[in-house]
């Protein structure tokens, strides 16, 4: 790999240079999904354009509608946010399943995020959270629901010149709770199955759901006929169970996936949305 | 083109002048002679790169070395103080850490850098921690006794 | 035996110190004046003609130095049974991998640039990839239609199990004892069964590096983190036409062996680059690079078929082992042969036959790896136990018990056993597991039990050498050309030394695999070390004190068998306050004809001959008027016994360890610390064969050459210290040093099929084609509830 290495101080400055080098450039932000690719040959760019040096673009703060995350923001601050904690567990949840400390240290929650992997575990879990992100680009800033950033594999509705800026989660409800889980070989690594979940109880029934899933499609993915089952309902065993298997047809799991059987996957849907409703719940009479 | 990054290396300045493909692996390996780090993947999977750079443990073959710029990077070299060796470097003698030697300045300095931030790290702590520290000599259980022991020696320095 | 005083202790670690501060150099830390550095384009193609290469591009690369294709390869072929291999590719290309031509620039980013510039034409012929297909009589693919006229080394001259009848095929080796016949009439049940296992990585966290540099008077200097550096100091010369005298091997610190690094790898090739270029040439593999040549256990298939009385006596066992040796032989012909040996050293079998076939197929060439074939028979027998024992309705400890072969009765090769433990490794986990208890565990989680025996030999005939030197100061040094790959020889070279002369290991000094300054040992393979080199520094110790003893003797008025040396004094031994120091017998003084004498040192050197006696072609066995004098086919067998406790989700299919312990019978262990160390490793590198690990193949290609998807258990998966355990049973061995035997490998025996029996003992799941991922068990458990 051989590349112009460059360092705008700036958003602006930023954004005119990926405009100007295109398709030629990438933009490098913890470094660890584009230094492993760019070695492995899958990637290659004649620009480099690190991000690191912008300012205000690495911390989590609140706001009057809920939470900014910036796009820098490491995995590691991710989990250690007291913050996101509390009222939005599934973001705090997710970074401590993800790869490990080292890299954690390092990643960021817009690079793993604008890598698009089809099985990243950052998106499904803020999915779950109404996140929405805000890009900058050439032709101003745009913002949109996190669900629709993911085009295909590997691939965003980014333009040439835009940057993921920040991504918003809205203040929840009091009586909701939220988890993600993640089901792998071995903990931590590439999903087979990554579930978030936010529910909404209130006087026992369920009032809101947004269930998000990794890895199991081409993109993330919300099981809405899963959901839908659930609105309006108490939910006890018999309908976990059930929207698990709705959610598990909905799945679109990679045929001829040299890591997994796809009926296997298929069928941890069922388990793992389940088990992450049921966690979901928990985190309420916690909060409660 | 090569260019100039600057960073502090076990409490040293030191200056490269290196192209910005180059990762900090490869530079504090091949530059600065500091061959205690390995490289046993280059993909970031086996954490025998790892160094600590500003108090946190990243794999260094990730690293491009321009990122390092301004930073605080401490190696296994940088470890001992005065030829003092520091707790984890007795532990991991003491309790038959160590065998072929290959994955240990990379799980000192992981284990370093959880006791640091962690002081009271339990075994799941540890293993929590230590997972993307690959070994294959060792089943791992000497390696966390020797952490635990060195978590002891260094609450009950204080 | 008197009190030991240095074995048998815990000593400290020599090469700790080293490694905990990052000083110690392994091969790929060294950097030479002048140096260059390699890079190999490799074969996108299982098997293919070469058309032509083009290099010419490539050459005009500034920085490139040399680019080497198989014309510039000698004719020699090298390897480790039959020489099959080529330094370079010359007409065909035989594996996706295979090095093709090679790159010395003065940067890996300027080779890796000429790399890309080299154009190949290739013409893809048809290709193999399963052993049985491609062991039929008209396999699709021929790899070798020459073998027969590749030199070899055969281990009986002109031996005809080279010769199979098949073309790829390239020997088969027979055990026939008994009537198995007879035997399965005679048998209560009869029960036959087929088994497999995977393409396992040794991963080794130290990739392959290796450093040649030509010297000045047509010698070689090879730096290689490789075992055995003997084994390529021969290959180098022959294949290179240069004397062996102005040969000179040396391996630093090796990150892990785990017979990855024993093959010939690719150091011909960097020694092709430096005696082309003349300058020394550094080729350090990428993971990737492991993946593909860096060797993997043998994939195996075995049939098995076993004959038991209603009571569990065993009466007959017929085995057939098809081993996938990919594309060249690779050391696998030796495992062919051995592997047989884990199906001899445990069980009295009375009636037995046993075939196993090397076969070539267009996969990355298999290699050793940790248990060298034992692993591979003893998954296929420990799990046929249980299937067995469930069958007649017995207990399955007592079912092995009821067949352990005993003290001084011939096993199936007809070797008269010593030094078993067996019974007591197994007795031992019995106690650990109380396998009559069975928690419970909430959710769908199921737990189960298993247990399983094992034993791994070391191989004969076999030689090795130690040198020992004693100072004028009282310390020792001792060379040997064994592997520091982590097991710690060093230590113990420094334990077996101290202990011989008395002293503590503080003052003993290890020089180790150089061939320059060490002598012969055949490789830290075979788990041989301890007791190879041990016997070897005992014998050369007992050279320095004879020579020690001679000059004192007379001048202490004694005559030299009255003699003993102990910390540093020799010391007439029913009188000790008759004695001097080493110095004071080094230093000047004059011979009985007044002649001056003084010496700075006295240096021994002798060489540990493991005799053997050659097992009858056809039938396997030894002659038994050889075996009644002593004689054996194996230096010795180290028995092991494993236990575990599962947890089985039947939701997923999850497999979790809960408690595990590996008892091994080592003789006498050496240092009690560094034992327990190989024991845990050996337990976690099976729990990742059994459960994670699997090279994912198709076509000849591996699917995930990378840690990302290549599966070893990391610290969260590998057992809670307090649920691991190390236990030790001992049965000396009349001639280990100290009665000790090497355990490295059995370390590892028996872990695999130990968590299948577990597995079915918590769900009733049996899995035979190893390993047992999730998937399979989803799979299994999903048909039965079908049913």
């Amino acid at each position: 790999m051989k590349f112009d290495y460059l360092e705008p101080a700036t958003i602006v400055e930023a954004v005119s240079l990926l405009k100007r080098y295109g398709d030629s450039a990438r933009v490098l932000a913890g470094g660890t999904d584009l230094v492993a690719r760019m070695k492995d040959g899958k990637i290659s760019a004649s620009y480099v354009i690190n991000l690191g040096r912008i300012p205000g673009l690495d911390s989590i703060e609140q706001d009057a509608k809920g939470v900014r995350i910036g796009a820098l923001t490491t995995i590691n601050t991710l989990e250690k946010s007291a913050v996101l904690k509390s009222r939005y567990s599934a973001a705090a949840q997710v970074a401590s399943q993800m790869a490990s400390p080292g890299i954690r240290n390092m990643a960021t929650v817009g690079g793993s995020l604008c890598s698009a992997s089809p099985s990243g575990d950052i998106a499904p879990a803020l999915i779950a959270l109404d996140a929405r992100v805000q890009l900058e680009g050439p032709a101003g800033s745009r913002e949109l629901p996190l669900l629709e950033f993911f085009t295909g594999p590997w691939s965003t509705v980014l333009d040439v010149g835009e940057i993921l800026v920040s991504i918003h989660l809205p203040e929840p409800h009091p009586s909701t709770g939220s988890a993600y889980l993640k089901y792998a070989g071995r903990e931590n690594d590439l999903a087979i199955v990554g579930a978030g979940a936010a529910i909404t109880i209130e006087d026992g029934i369920c009032r809101s759901v947004r269930l998000a899933l990794g890895a199991v499609a081409p993109t993330p993915i919300r099981a809405h006929r899963a959901e839908a089952f659930l609105e309006g309902k108490r939910i006890g065993e018999p309908e976990m169970v059930q929207a698990g298997n709705l959610a598990a047809e909905e799945a679109k799991p990679r045929q001829g996936s040299m890591r997994v059987d796809p009926e296997y996957r298929r069928s941890m849907v069922s388990v793992f949305v389940r088990r992450v409703i049921a966690a979901a719940i928990g985190h309420i009479r916690e909060t409660a | 083109m090569k260019q100039i990054v600057s960073f502090t290396i076990n409490g040293t300045v030191a200056e490269v002048f290196v192209e910005p493909w180059r990762t900090l692996a490869e530079v504090l390996r091949e530059e600065l002679g500091l061959t205690g780090l390995k490289i046993g993947c280059d993909r970031g999977n086996c954490g025998t790169c790892t160094v600590i750079m500003d108090g946190k443990a990243v794999r260094s073959c990730l690293v491009l070395v321009p990122q390092a710029e301004g930073k605080k990077i401490v190696t296994i070299e940088g470890l001992s103080d005065n030829g003092r060796l520091h707790p984890l470097q007795e532990a991991f003698i003491e309790r038959f850490a160590v065998q072929c030697g290959f994955c240990i300045p990379g799980m000192i300095l992981s284990a370093k850098a959880l006791l640091d931030e962690n002081p009271n790290a339990t075994e799941k702590d540890v293993r929590k921690a230590l997972k993307g520290n690959l070994c294959r000599c060792t089943g791992y259980k000497k390696i966390v006794e020797a952490i635990l022991d060195a978590r002891d020696r260094m609450r009950s320095a204080k | 035996m008197s009190e030991l005083s240095v074995v048998g202790k815990s000593v400290n670690r020599l090469d700790g110190l080293e490694k905990v501060t990052g000083k110690a150099v392994f091969c790929a830390d060294i950097t030479l004046p002048q140096m260059l550095h390699a890079k190999v384009l490799r074969s996108p193609h299982p098997h293919a003609r070469i058309v032509s290469i083009d290099t010419s591009k490539a050459e005009q690369v500034p920085g490139v130095k040399y680019v080497a294709t198989g014309k510039d390869a000698p004719n020699e072929m090298y390897g480790m049974v039959i020489r099959d291999q080529s330094v370079l590719a010359k007409e065909v290309v035989r594996f996706i991998g295979e090095p093709v031509a090679a790159v010395a620039a003065d940067s890996i980013a300027t080779a890796e640039e000429a790399l890309e510039l080299i154009k190949v034409e290739y013409e893809p012929l048809p290709a193999v990839f399963d052993q049985e297909i491609a062991m039929s009589p008209n396999p699709p693919s021929v790899l070798h239609p020459d073998y027969l006229s590749y030199p070899r080394r055969d281990w009986q001259p002109g031996d005809p199990r080279f010769n199979t009848g098949l073309p790829n095929a390239y020997f088969h080796f027979k055990i026939r004892r008994g009537d198995v016949e007879k035997g399965f009439e005679e048998a209560d049940v009869v029960m036959e069964n087929r088994f497999s296992t995977q393409k396992l990585h040794h991963a080794a966290l130290e990739p392959h590096a290796m450093i040649a540099r030509p010297e000045a008077d047509g010698g070689l200097t090879v730096w290689s983190a490789r075992q055995a550096i003997w084994r390529l100091h021969a290959e180098l010369g022959l294949v290179f036409g240069i004397k062996p005298s102005k040969i000179r091997i040396i391996a630093p610190y090796i990150g892990g062996g785990f017979g990855c690094k024993i093959s010939i790898g690719e150091e011909p090739l960097t020694v092709l680059l430096a005696l082309k270029t003349g300058r020394p040439v550094k080729l350090v593999f990428t993971r990737e690079e492991v993946f593909l040549h860096g060797g993997s256990r043998v994939p195996m298939i075995i049939y098995i078929k076993d004959g038991v009385k209603k009571d569990g006596t065993l009466v007959a066992r017929q085995m057939k082992c098809i081993l996938s040796s990919g594309a060249y032989e690779h050391d696998v012909g030796i495992i062919t042969r051995n592997c047989a040996f884990g199906a001899v050293g445990t069980y009295n079998v009375p009636n037995f036959k046993f075939d196993s076939y090397g076969v070539y197929t267009n996969n990355p060439p298999s290699s050793a790896l940790r248990g060298f074939g034992s692993t591979q028979t003893v998954w296929a027998i420990e799990s046929h136990m249980d299937m067995i024992a469930e069958k007649l309705g017995m207990d399955a400890a007592e079912l092995r018990r009821k067949n352990i072969l005993k003290e001084g009765e011939p096993n199936a090769t007809g070797e008269i056993v010593h030094s078993i433990g067996a019974r007591e490794c197994l007795d031992s986990i019995v106690d650990y597991l109380k396998l009559d208890k069975k928690p419970e565990m909430g959710g769908n989680w199921q737990i189960g039990k298993g247990i399983s025996l094992g034993s791994k030999y070391s191989a004969a005939p076999n030689i090795a050498s130690a040198t020992v030197k004693l100072s004028k100061d009282g310390s020792i040094t001792v060379y040997h050309s064994a592997d520091e790959m982590g097991q710690g020889c060093n230590t113990v070279a420094a334990q077996v030394a101290a202990e011989e002369f008395g002293i503590s290991v503080d003052n003993v000094r290890v020089v180790f695999a150089d061939t320059l300054n060490c002598p012969f040992f055949p490789g830290s393979t075979s788990s041989r070390t301890t007791y190879f080199l041990g016997n070897a520094i005992r014998l050369a110790s007992m050279q320095v004190k004879k020579r020690l003893y001679k000059l004192v003797a007379w001048r202490l008025g004694v005559s030299d068998e009255e003699l003993e040396v102990k910390g540093g004094q020799i010391y007439v031994r029913q009188e000790p306050s008759k004695k001097m120091t080493i110095a004071q017998a080094f230093g000047a003084h004059r011979d009985t004809d007044g002649k001056l004498v003084q010496i700075d040192d006295l240096v021994g050197n002798d060489t540990w001959v493991q005799d053997y006696t050659p097992e009858d072609v056809e039938t396997g066995q030894i002659d038994p008027r050889q075996a009644e004098q002593g004689k054996r086919l194996t230096a010795f067998y180290a028995h092991t016994a494993k236990g575990i406790e599962v947890a089985v989700n039947t939701e997923t299919g999850e497999v979790k360890v809960l408690r595990c312990a590996s008892a091994n019978d080592m003789g006498q262990p050496i240092n009690p610390k560094m034992c327990e160390q190989q024991i845990e490793g050996g337990m976690v590198m099976g729990i990742g064969g059994a459960l994670y690990e699997e090279m994912q193949m198709v076509d000849g290609k591996v699917l995930n050459p990378n840690f990302t998807d290549y599966k070893v258990p990391t610290a969260a998966i590998a057992p809670s210290i307090e649920n691991m355990s190390a236990i030790f049973a001992s049965a000396p061995h009349k001639d280990g040093p100290f009665g000790a035997k090497g355990f490295g490998e059995s370390s590892m025996v028996g872990m695999e099929p130990v968590i299948a029996n577990a597995v079915y003992n918590a769900v009733g799941v049996r899995i035979k084609d190893l390993p047992i991922t999730r998937e399979k068990i989803w799979r299994e458990l999903k048909k039965r509830a079908k049913q």
